[in-house]
């Protein structure tokens, strides 16, 4: 019995953790201007204090890679 | 007649189409992973300053006919990116970002180098800087065999060899053991895997932490988008030019950093990031 209650614990604390370190970065505001082909959003990042960066790309590659530089910025 | 034209169309359609596949799919597969190698690359950010060490996972993905050698972050990144082309864009997009922000990057070390690619002897560099570029070399790196060969690295035996490339001068230590042509970043042409290579100055380092045969298919991924084609050391100067652009973005507060302190860190951070692998 305590050993399933430790292990139910540990499975808490964990999912709580992994969801703690998904949050970290969220796009909060999304635009897509069809005359440019540009895809605008601005992420927040939430490493001790909220920060805030957009991006502006046309193609996914840029999106992610403008994206996660921008973290590495921030939180890194 | 008639059927003549009627196959010259089909194959026609054919062709156009298998064209408008390939140009217009973003990632593809290009082989699959036989042998997994993740490497740790523990590098200075500052080559002034031996304090700014940093490290970060890599992985060499070595296939029936080519490699890849990138971050282990980008690594999960192309794999999302195939598994999400079906969804939109902004979802697909925010899905990756969510799934990968917490893995440790740097801007000195985005980039893929893909060997044997599109064809056998060909070597292509893929860095970010703020745009993509692509560099293409040939394989013809020279190694000068040196005697040590007593050296024990993750369980194999290795042997020592010393090669300069980009004005630096990198020790190799390699293993009969594992007789692939392979290495970390670039580097290649020994007669057995690079298990570590470390350059004179201690300050570019790839150790290999793990290697796994893989009896699945994983993909090596394509990520086919319009490169612009420089030369390594033109590469190496819009690097210099987007760090100091990026600098310029958070000292206008274009990326808002609330925090005072967290903000000063930050351009402190990015002002010391100097120590390119390849120096001109």
């Amino acid at each position: 019995m305590k050993k399933i209650l430790v292990f139910g614990i540990l499975v808490v604390i964990s999912i709580f953790f992994i969801n703690e370190v998904k949050a970290v970065t969220q796009v909060v505001t999304w635009e897509y201007d069809e005359a440019t082909g540009m895809h605008c959003g601005v992420i927040q990042f939430d490493c001790g204090g909220i920060s805030y960066g957009s991006v502006c790309e046309t193609t996914w590659d840029a999106w992610v890679n403008s994206a996660n530089e921008m973290y590495e910025v921030v939180c890194g | 007649m008639k059927k003549n034209v009627q196959k010259i169309c089909m194959a026609f359609y054919i062709v156009v189409l298998s064209g408008h596949i390939t140009i217009s799919q973003e990632i593809y597969p290009i082989d699959t992973i036989k042998i997994l190698c993740k490497y740790k690359n523990t590098f200075l950010k500052d080559s002034t300053n031996k304090s700014t060490t940093a490290s970060i996972d890599m992985v060499l993905q070595i296939g029936s006919h080519l490699s890849s050698f990138c971050g282990f972050g980008e690594f999960i990144t192309d794999s999302l990116h195939y598994r999400n082309l079906n969804l939109d864009f902004q979802t697909s997009v925010s899905s990756a970002i969510g799934q990968t922000s917490g893995i440790p990057r740097s801007i000195l070390c985005n980039y893929k180098v893909i060997k044997n690619y599109p064809f056998k002897g060909s070597l292509s560099f893929y860095g970010w800087a703020g745009k993509g570029f692509r560099v293409k070399e040939k394989m013809t790196m020279k190694w000068e065999m040196l005697a040590e060969k007593d050296t024990i690295i993750l369980g194999y035996k290795c042997q020592k060899a010393l090669t300069r490339y980009a004005g630096r001068t990198y020790f190799a230590w390699y293993t009969l053991n594992i007789p692939i042509n392979e290495g970390p970043y670039k580097f290649h042409g020994l007669p057995g895997l690079i298990v570590k290579i470390y350059d004179q100055k201690k300050q570019h380092d790839f150790e290999l932490i793990s290697l796994k045969t893989l009896k699945y298919d994983c993909p090596i991924y394509y990520n086919n988008i319009s490169y612009i084609d420089t030369r390594a050391q033109d590469y190496a100067k819009a690097l210099q030019s987007h760090i100091n652009s990026l600098l310029g973005r958070i000292q206008s507060n274009s990326i808002g950093i609330s925090n005072e302190e967290q903000k000063a860190r930050s351009i402190q951070k990015v002002k010391a990031t100097n120590n390119f692998i390849e120096k001109y």
